[in-house]
């Protein structure tokens, strides 16, 4: 079995630029904060897998897609718009051709557009990545 | 050559109205059809430009609210050269896409379904 969120968050959570950014508020399997979150608390990534394939026929290797949210800490909605760019951009410093034991690549697949959450208003950048895993126990 | 590209548009052609197909299975099956605005906007772009209708955006009967709501269309794209495109018109599609995808899971439904349909299309045209 690969378990590919936990393999994704724990190559995020290995990076010091993104840790210094969010600390341990990295979601996995989610589409939005979890409950209580603020902008006040700090910022935070938010990722989702929306599909995977097996590359290979006994599932060595699956691709899958995720949809990476960044949600950025402030006082108000400019600040907020500013440094969810700022994570974002940190985040694509970190995904972007990334691997890693467990990554044997990862593609941007599209995204990287500001909006407001529907129900908050608060801003975020959602960007999508392919990776790929390879199992390894 | 020309057989080729009139052929590699009809399997576009083909591959992107499957999509659609897949998607509004995928809206249903995903349970996000309140007004039907989304499901009945889903649209493709063939390469020669041509599309399929879709809902006009408007006041629509929301089952869950129980009253006449707005339902607001977003910018329709065209296709890249020599491209098929598929895409949703309703504002609000791409919030419900991140919450429960049924867009992008239909685009690797089709890619993963050996393309049967989609092959036989392109040899119907090539000699």
């Amino acid at each position: 079995m690969i378990n590919d969120q936990l393999i994704l968050r724990t190559f995020l959570a290995g990076d010091s630029a993104v840790t210094a950014m969010v600390s341990t508020r990295i979601y996995a399997g989610r589409d939005v904060p979890p409950e209580g979150w603020q902008p006040a608390d700090g910022s935070c990534i938010v990722f989702k897998r929306r599909g995977e394939r097996d590359l290979d026929e006994r599932g060595q290797v699956i691709s899958a897609s995720y949809q990476v949210k960044a949600y950025g800490t402030g006082g108000n909605y400019n600040q907020q718009v500013l440094n969810c760019e700022s994570l974002y951009r940190v985040l694509r410093e970190r995904l972007n051709y990334g691997a890693s034991y467990d990554i044997l690549g990862i593609q941007r697949d599209g995204g990287a557009e500001i909006l407001p959450e529907p129900d908050t208003g608060w801003p975020f950048v959602v960007s999508f990545w392919r990776v790929q895993f390879r199992k390894t126990a | 050559m020309l057989h080729i590209k009139e052929a590699t548009d009809v399997m576009l052609t083909t591959a992107a109205f499957a999509v659609v197909g897949q998607t509004q299975v995928n809206i249903e099956n995903n349970k996000q059809v309140d007004t039907g605005f989304m499901k009945n906007t889903v649209y493709a772009v063939a390469p020669g430009g041509e599309k399929g209708g879709i809902r006009s955006p408007g006041q629509y009967k929301s089952k869950k609210e129980d009253r006449m709501v707005s339902r607001n269309a977003a910018p329709q794209r065209s296709p890249k050269q020599d491209g098929a495109l598929v895409g949703v018109a309703a504002e609000y599609a791409l919030y419900q896409e991140m919450r429960n995808s049924f867009l992008y899971r239909a685009l690797e439904q089709v890619a993963g379904s050996q393309g049967g349909e989609i092959v036989a299309a392109g040899k119907a045209v090539m000699p």
